[in-house]
């Protein structure tokens, strides 16, 4: 994964193109197909996950938002019409499955303090004080505000590169991102742990 | 800050990269075998049609009425090679003198 000014620039080994890339893709030819889908998943299969694992707070969800998006994607080629970069069109697919798993944990009530305690006894997870307490701040905002902060904030990606992701607008963008940051800052200077 | 502290099981991406791909797999040769299905139907669809039109084809006249006879067919044939006023003569005639002539009864 390279990053260039703050954009997501992913270059997929072995294929000159996006374009290529997708034919390979679509090929009826099963060795073709396979191979570029291995060069797919060996690019961009770490990023997906991680950028899921922000949004979604635990390895399980990540893990299955990933599969469902990989899958998805396959299924889907046959609609990407070339009109964002195909990093760009995955990393759609993939906050959109995020959502959706958000939405259906939407009526679990889970407070600020259930995800500190989580996080601390996640085996997956290994940050300090620090990283407990922004990580688990990050969970409590609401779905758009969490993958709008998880994009900009962690991915690094300009406005640009993620309302290509979220279709929205920048203007409500920056509006989302501003909201955010003003809910995270007291959690992070509380004194919870 | 900034550092990940995000962590996975052991060959976790290894694992799930060959189930996706295993996935990805099965499910073309599924979506080809439902798209070879489907060619094998329309062809054999097409086929029957094909079959159909040829059977009939003799039976369908430029009057769009149907050649069910056996009168209505000798018709169709004799008078292409027939002149314009043999035509005029076999109209005059009545069936029984027809019948004297080419020993064929009408229908």
């Amino acid at each position: 994964m390279m990053k260039k000014n703050g954009v997501t620039n992913f270059t997929f080994s072995g294929y000159a193109s996006d374009k290529i890339l997708v034919n390979a893709l679509v090929s009826s030819n099963n060795t073709i197909r396979n191979d570029a889908f291995n060069s797919l998943l060996e690019t961009i299969h770490q990023p997906i996950y991680f950028h899921l694992r922000r949004i979604l707070g635990n390895h399980e969800d990540a893990a299955d938002a990933t599969q469902n998006t990989f899958i998805k994607v396959h299924t889907s080629l046959n609609t990407f019409r070339f009109e964002s970069k195909l990093s760009s069109w995955i990393f759609s697919i993939a906050t959109r499955q995020g959502i959706d798993l958000i939405r259906k944990r939407r009526n679990e009530e889970v407070t600020f303090e259930d995800h500190i305690t989580h996080l601390e006894s996640d085996v997956y997870f290994d940050g300090d004080n620090a990283a407990v307490l922004l990580h688990a701040a990050v969970l409590t905002l609401p779905e758009k505000q969490r993958t709008v902060f998880v994009l900009k904030y962690f991915e690094n990606l300009d406005y640009k590169s993620i309302s290509e992701c979220t279709g929205t607008s920048i203007g409500a963008l920056k509006a989302s991102f501003h909201i955010a940051k003003e809910k995270i800052k007291p959690l992070l200077n509380s004194n919870v742990i | 800050m900034r550092e990940n502290p995000n962590k996975v099981p052991p060959n976790f991406f290894e694992n799930q990269k060959a189930d996706i791909l295993s996935v990805v797999s099965k499910s073309h040769k599924k979506s080809s075998s439902i798209i070879h299905m489907r060619i094998v139907r329309i062809t054999s669809i097409a086929a029957s049609l094909a079959i159909f039109a040829l059977v009939l084809s003799p039976w369908i006249t430029e009057s769009e009425t149907p050649c069910i006879s056996y009168s209505c067919l000798l018709e169709s044939i004799e008078f292409d090679d027939l002149s314009e006023s043999d035509e005029l003569l076999i109209e005059e005639w009545g069936d029984e003198e027809f019948e004297e002539e080419f020993g064929i009864s009408i229908f």
